[in-house]
């Protein structure tokens, strides 16, 4: 931003601050440097309106909001104010204990979007005179939360109803495919960021894992271009994939000393035979269990139930395959 | 992370204001994230701005005595400007996680300091859900054991190897990463910083003597394992194991037109991609190194060879 836009709009900050009264644009052009033209002059006065809507969306931008509506004592021309309650940070107080907290959660983002906006709020709490990074304290637990890139643009695009455009790597999607989504909200579940909506070219709900997006997310159109059905639950979403199975039993043999892993798992573990010690456990995914049992290799040796004989197999033969080779 | 500049002016008179001490130049630059230059040149900029007038008495006024910077008159900025709907999302948003993390801090005051914050931004304008960060749970069992300050012994799973092994460990700190939790300690065994995933500890007694974690480092987070140096294999993804690509950090994946994905990624060793490759269930092929690919082969006819009747 030029040195002049920036003088600029502190100006205009302190003119609109200091009056309760609203103030019509032409009384602005008038009194803030900065923003004299010719009013008679038809381009000139175009330009300052340009100028002065831009500068109007960058003090919106930056968490200043202009109010507009009509003084009673003027002309009937509407004009702009920012009240004082809208504009200053309100007294707050921090316990030391709350403190650390805020210190913490302020230094828990690797995304650089989410990192500046946590730096940029702890200044304004330490110009009113909040030091909450004095408290900061040793925590025994450091949380990693995913630092999928895709969160800051999709908090925004939620934020202010905006629809959003990215390229997504479905689990069934040979390549990425573009998307197009009114998003609704964020949630995260089990360390991992999700955002659902309304998809606009499927005319349906969909759930997308941030992690599985590839390239930029773009926000596009106006704001506040839909609203957010009531009572939207993105975790629902996010976890309607853990459908519930009922458990089956697994009989494995394990050769001695071997496979630790089916052991570990095992509630019942014996006796013991020339082919290996027998373990039972229970599952619910034969194809994800079967595929979990391959990776001990010879070492177990899987007798019941049949279907979890036959998919072990199949893996085990899938592996084995002569594959053309590259 | 530098500030815009206006946000920064407009924030710089207010701090004055909260500080009639006044504050020295170079103490204003660091607490800004600015040189002293930048400082002055945005005190000189100050100090041309004030309410309509613009005369004597209407102007920002900063007095500079003996270095220190003060403000006399402020011109109606007394507060810092609201929270930004961006900034109190950040903010808000991070304690929610930490809400949601077993260990990490008073509940109480978390959520208390979520409160306060709302009211400070005026509205937070998206709601965020955060639940089972970390599914274990044993984590709380092991912040209080960091928070002990002893060594402990702990019995450890470790699933690459398929083994289980004793080890004496000087704790540092739990990690949650990927809904898992981890406890960083310094392994007397190894003696190296390592990573144990606290579903895999099965047992663990607190030892009589304090944690003295050798070489209290940056060590990477237990997602940012692989380093250039380790071995590198690429696999051919067919569409059961596609999550493969969410799970591990990849140096590459391309869509192949049949509909599967070539990945390519960094293992620790080749017995370990071994194991993992066997745990993918056949949805995956290797395509380098030839090492690998025969490994894999081998081990899976030597398991099949089992199941044929004698």
């Amino acid at each position: 931003m030029s040195n002049d836009r920036t003088e600029r709009l502190v100006n205009l900050v302190l003119c609109l601050l200091s009056s309760r009264r609203f103030q019509t644009s032409t009384r602005i052009a008038r009194t803030v440097p900065g923003y004299e033209h010719n009013h008679d002059d038809k381009k000139a006065h175009d330009a300052f309106q340009r100028k002065f809507e831009r500068d109007k969306a960058e003090l919106r931008r930056i968490g200043i909001p202009l109010q507009s509506g009509i003084d009673y004592l003027g002309d009937g021309e509407p004009g702009y104010r920012i009240a004082r309650s809208d504009f200053e940070l309100p007294q707050i107080e921090f316990t030391d204990a709350e403190a650390a907290a805020v210190a913490a959660a302020a230094r828990l983002w690797q995304q650089p979007e989410l990192q500046s906006g946590s730096s940029d709020a702890l200044r304004k709490l330490r110009a009113a005179g909040i030091d909450v990074e004095s408290h900061a304290a040793a925590s025994p637990v450091k949380s990693l939360p995913g630092a999928e890139a895709a969160l800051a643009p999709f908090l925004e695009a939620v934020a202010s109803r905006r629809t959003v455009v990215f390229d997504y790597f479905g689990p069934r999607d040979g390549a990425a495919q573009q998307r197009r989504i009114q998003p609704w909200g964020c949630a995260a579940w089990r360390g991992r960021w999700y955002v659902a909506g309304y998809d606009l070219d499927r005319e349906a709900q969909r759930c997308f894992r941030l992690s599985r997006i590839s390239g930029k997310v773009r926000l596009t159109g106006p704001e506040g271009a839909f609203t957010i059905p009531e009572g939207v639950d993105v975790l629902a979403f996010a976890s309607a994939a853990d459908d519930r199975q009922l458990p089956s039993r697994a009989t494995v043999l394990v050769r001695p000393k071997r496979a630790w892993g089916v052991r570990r798992r095992a509630d019942q573990i014996g006796p013991r035979t020339p082919e290996g010690d027998q373990a039972c456990f229970s599952y619910t995914d034969t194809a994800a269990t079967a595929a979990w049992l391959a990776s001990f290799g010879a070492d177990v040796l899987v007798t019941d139930p049949p279907e979890l004989v036959k998919e072990t197999i199949a893996c085990l033969q899938a592996l084995a395959d002569d594959k053309e080779t590259p | 992370m530098t500030q815009n500049r206006l946000a920064r002016l407009l924030n710089l008179v207010p701090y004055l204001v909260a500080r009639p001490e006044g504050v020295p130049i170079a103490e204003l630059a660091a607490d800004f994230g600015v040189d002293a230059d930048q400082i002055q040149s945005d005190l000189t900029m100050l100090w041309m701005c004030g309410l309509p007038g613009y005369g004597p008495g209407d102007l920002i006024d900063i007095a500079f005595d003996a270095d220190e910077v003060r403000v006399l008159f402020a011109a109606g900025m007394d507060r810092p400007v609201r929270l930004a709907a961006h900034e109190a999302l950040a903010l808000s948003v991070a304690l929610r996680v930490l809400a949601d993390t077993p260990g990490v801090g008073d509940r109480a005051a978390i959520a208390s300091a979520l409160d306060k914050l709302a009211a400070a931004a005026g509205e937070i304008p998206a709601d965020v859900t955060v639940r089972d960060t970390v599914t274990d749970p044993q984590a709380e069992r092991y912040a209080a054991l960091v928070a002990s300050g002893h060594a402990a012994r702990i019995t450890y799973y470790s699933a690459s190897r398929d083994t289980t092994s004793e080890r004496v460990v000087d704790p540092i700190e739990v990690v949650a990463a990927d809904g898992h939790a981890y406890l960083r300690a310094w392994c007397r065994t190894a003696g190296e910083i390592r990573q144990f995933r606290i579903d895999r500890i099965d047992a663990c007694s607190e030892l009589d003597e304090p944690s003295e974690p050798l070489r209290l480092t940056n060590q990477p987070a237990p997602t940012a394992f692989l380093a250039s140096e380790l071995p590198r294999i690429q696999l051919l993804l067919g569409p059961g194991a596609k999550t493969v690509t969410d799970a591990y950090p990849c140096d590459e994946i391309v869509g192949e037109p049949d509909g599967r994905r070539r990945v390519t990624m960094r293992v620790r060793d080749l017995d370990w991609a071994r194991r993992f490759v066997l745990g993918l269930g056949g949805d995956a092929e290797v395509l380098a190194p030839a090492e690998l690919r025969d490994a894999v082969r081998q081990t899976a006819g030597a398991a099949l060879a089992r199941y044929q009747p004698a």
